[in-house]
């Protein structure tokens, strides 16, 4: 039998034993029920990581695979001053000079930082300061041996915690996030076609995320296909930051952007853009402007829109010289307007290339305004009309037209509708519907005022006239395809009307040869083996502060070549040359000039001229060489 | 009536002590696997971790590499190493280009082709039977 003493003991064991139980229990039931949630994010926290993985952005290659932008693989250098600790001046020593930092500066920034917080305990602040961002990887590489180098007088003898806070030092002192950053490897070449990327931040999972954003250009039409698709990767961490892969969750691959493969080519931007520098050195405008573009596809071969900018330094170029003036601005076009106005009558049956026309000795009074050409021409062909730009003649012819016909034939040809060019910020233009046309507008609109174009709508005009009357929609993406070249989308050439029937566009191809050649106004524009047909353009600019035409012009040459199978279609465009005035005089050159260097880098087979034979041979297989045989004449009309 | 446990023989009580061996061999067993399957798998982690650090550090080479490759196909680059390198090539100028053009496509011009015209018959298409 037990004792009563024993009993009190047992008792009091037992009853100590079932509170402690219940205080258990008890805890149990806050820590796992109560306070379930909160714990749980708290735990999370601390072991589990969303790591995302930042997708390569795709690069944007010319034609001919040539990088114009791509992304440079780049670290983002942060540290940890609770490693750092008192060492901090050493590591100041160290990467002060690396990261392009004053010592003193860079010590401080390594300063620990410590803040007491609501459960009066003294915390660090700053375990995680951004020393550099876009470092390059050979700066990172010094930077981890310059860490690397670091060593305690005599480490082996430390003891072990010791010893762990200097491999700490070493090892995690100083981490290099990865990182990209865009290239353009060609600076200011094709700067505005290409555009430029800025930087978004946001975050997934609570983890920043810093990604490239196409802000102008094919960067921001393309952005979605550049950028690629984020990757994610849950797992959890071990004290040492370390993650533990077997305990990995969701894992998505990062997958790379598609890479951009532009109708561009970098030779032929170029020869463009070192042309309009030239002509621009030469005749002092404003501002120089001109697309190479291959009428047949209306593939953009090259585009400039001259005041410029370098998108590896976009904030220190103006804003104004961000913008595409190509698309983006409009302009009246003047006398290479004719073009259109002259496809349409002879398309209306109203006017034949033989036609005469009186072009009243240069001045010209209707509907109370007077209409005057350059030179005193009398009676004319509308072919030589046509060439020698007769603003009287012209008009007179365009009389003969019905506006409502007319008005379809300029929408036509695209006026007043965007081209549909796969960059950002493309305006319209102008024209308005002939209910609103004034008793001149017969006589102005044709003659390339009272409508306003941008000067690739103007290009893709005259190129549909080369194309036998078919506008084209500019193209400047070939394809897209993956970082190993297998091609994900191609893109085709799109025919977006007949503008005029192929016999209009045929004669208006013969006066278009008229005026390059000595009877016309691009006389300056022949080239010695293709046949040339173009226009000259030479535009007053409309004053918007006087509300008047002053004495500024916008002078300007569309061509193409060769007139019967045209390869290439180039138009020059200056603002307001310094030095002469006309089309003809400052735009031909130039237009002559990017001509012949292009079609020289293209081997584009001539049509005329002479076929040079090896030195020292006369002919071969009993061929004649073309000097052997009758000249031809330079006019072919 | 019920055999009395002591004299129950050697034999028969080997049988418990067997199954409780076997038991605990299983038990052990099984620890000592678990124990070393999370060992392997912490061990494959490691491998695994360190093989795709090393895959993303040559991915970034790779990276760097062609980048490097394109810079040096750069047109400039190379006109300005032909340049450097005082190669003097370059794009064929006009009046070094031959450009011939197209023969007539006659039935009779390929007899008449001086070529074709001095060799054997089998060459020239016409193929002779005994």
């Amino acid at each position: 039998m037990l004792r009563a003493s024993q009993l009190r003991w047992l008792f009091g064991l037992t009853s100590a034993l079932v509170l402690g139980l219940c205080g258990l229990g008890y805890r149990l039931v806050v820590l796992q029920v109560l306070r379930h949630e909160e714990l749980r994010v708290l735990a999370d926290s601390m072991t589990q990581r969303t790591i995302v993985r930042e997708p390569w952005r795709g690069d944007v290659l010319d034609v001919n695979g040539n990088p114009l932008a791509r992304s440079h693989p780049i670290k983002h250098v942060w540290a940890d001053p609770s490693i750092i600790g008192e060492h901090r001046q050493e590591v100041a020593r160290l990467l002060a000079p690396l990261l392009g930092y004053n010592e003193a500066e860079l010590e401080q920034r390594l300063q620990v930082t410590t803040r007491t917080n609501a459960l009066n305990n003294v915390v660090r602040t700053n375990q995680f300061v951004v020393l550099r961002q876009e470092v390059s990887i050979e700066t990172w590489q010094q930077v981890t041996q310059a860490m690397f180098s670091l060593r305690a007088p005599n480490e082996a003898s430390l003891k072990r915690s010791e010893r762990r806070l200097w491999t700490a030092l070493r090892e995690r002192a100083i981490r290099g996030d990865d990182g990209q950053k865009r290239i353009y490897p060609n600076g200011t070449l094709a700067a505005h076609v290409v555009g430029f990327v800025g930087v978004t931040n946001y975050s997934i999972n609570g983890t920043p995320v810093r990604e490239p954003v196409g802000f102008d250009g094919i960067e921001a039409t393309f952005n979605k296909d550049l950028s690629g698709v984020v990757g994610i990767r849950t797992t959890e961490l071990d004290r040492g930051s370390r993650e533990l892969v077997n305990y990995r969750g969701q894992d998505a691959e990062a997958h790379a952007g598609l890479n951009v493969v532009l109708t561009l080519d970098l030779v032929l931007q170029k020869i463009l853009e070192s042309g309009l520098a030239e002509g621009a050195e030469k005749f002092g405008p404003v501002n120089t402007m001109g697309i190479i573009l291959r009428p047949a596809t209306g593939e953009i071969l090259a585009m400039s829109s001259g005041l410029t900018f370098n998108p590896n330094e976009v904030g220190t170029a103006p804003m104004e010289n961000r913008r595409n003036r190509l698309i983006s601005d409009f302009y009246e076009p003047g006398s290479t307007f004719k073009v259109v106005s002259l496809s349409s009558a002879i398309e209306d049956g109203v006017a034949r290339l033989s036609d005469m026309i009186n072009c009243e000795h240069g001045r010209w009074h209707y509907a109370g305004h007077d209409l005057t050409d350059h030179e005193h021409y009398d009676t004319l062909p509308l072919e030589i009309v046509f060439a020698k730009s007769s603003n009287i003649g012209i008009a007179k012819m365009a009389l003969r037209m019905d506006p409502n016909l007319f008005y379809r034939h300029v929408r036509d040809f695209g006026f007043g509708s965007r081209t549909g060019i796969e960059l950002p910020g493309e305006v319209i233009g102008r024209i308005q519907e002939p209910s609103r046309w004034q008793m001149t507008s017969m006589t102005r609109i044709p003659i390339g005022y009272e409508v306003a174009a941008t000067p690739l709508q103007m290009t893709m005009a005259v190129a549909a006239v080369a194309n036998h009357g078919v506008l084209m929609r500019p193209q400047l993406v070939k394809r897209l395809q993956d970082s190993r070249g297998r091609v994900v989308v191609e893109y085709r050439p799109v025919k977006v009307r007949q503008a005029i029937s192929t016999e209009a566009a045929r004669q208006a191809v013969v006066a278009m040869k008229t005026v390059a050649s000595t009877n016309g106004t691009g006389v300056k524009a022949i080239l010695d083996q293709y046949t040339v047909a173009g226009k000259t353009g030479t535009a007053w600019k409309w004053n918007t502060v006087t509300k008047r035409y002053d004495k500024r012009y916008y002078s300007s040459f569309i061509g193409f070549f060769p007139a019967e199978n045209p390869e290439l279609c180039i138009s020059v465009i200056m603002d307001q040359p310094r030095v002469g005035t006309y089309g003809g005089q400052v735009a031909a050159p130039v237009f002559r000039k990017i001509a012949e260097q292009a079609a020289h880098y293209l081997r584009i087979p001539p049509d005329r001229g002479t076929l040079a034979s090896p030195p020292g041979e006369e002919s071969r297989a009993g061929l004649p060489t073309v000097a052997q045989r009758s000249p031809r004449p330079l006019v072919n009309n | 009536m019920k055999r009395n446990r002591k004299s129950q023989s050697a034999a028969l009580r080997l049988a418990p002590a067997l199954k409780a061996l076997f038991l605990c061999l299983f038990f052990g067993g099984a620890a000592v696997g678990y124990v070393w399957q999370q060992r392997k798998l912490h061990d494959l982690a490691r491998l695994q971790r360190s093989l795709e650090m090393q895959r993303d550090q040559l991915r970034r080479e790779n990276r760097l590499l062609s980048i490097q490759l394109a810079d040096l196909r750069l047109p400039d680059r190379l006109q300005e190493r032909v340049r450097h390198l005082r190669l003097a090539i370059g794009p064929a100028s006009p009046n070094q280009i031959v450009r011939l053009p197209e023969p007539a496509a006659t039935a009779d011009a390929q007899v008449h082709d001086p070529l074709i015209a001095g060799r054997p018959e089998a060459y020239s298409g016409h193929l002779t039977t005994d």
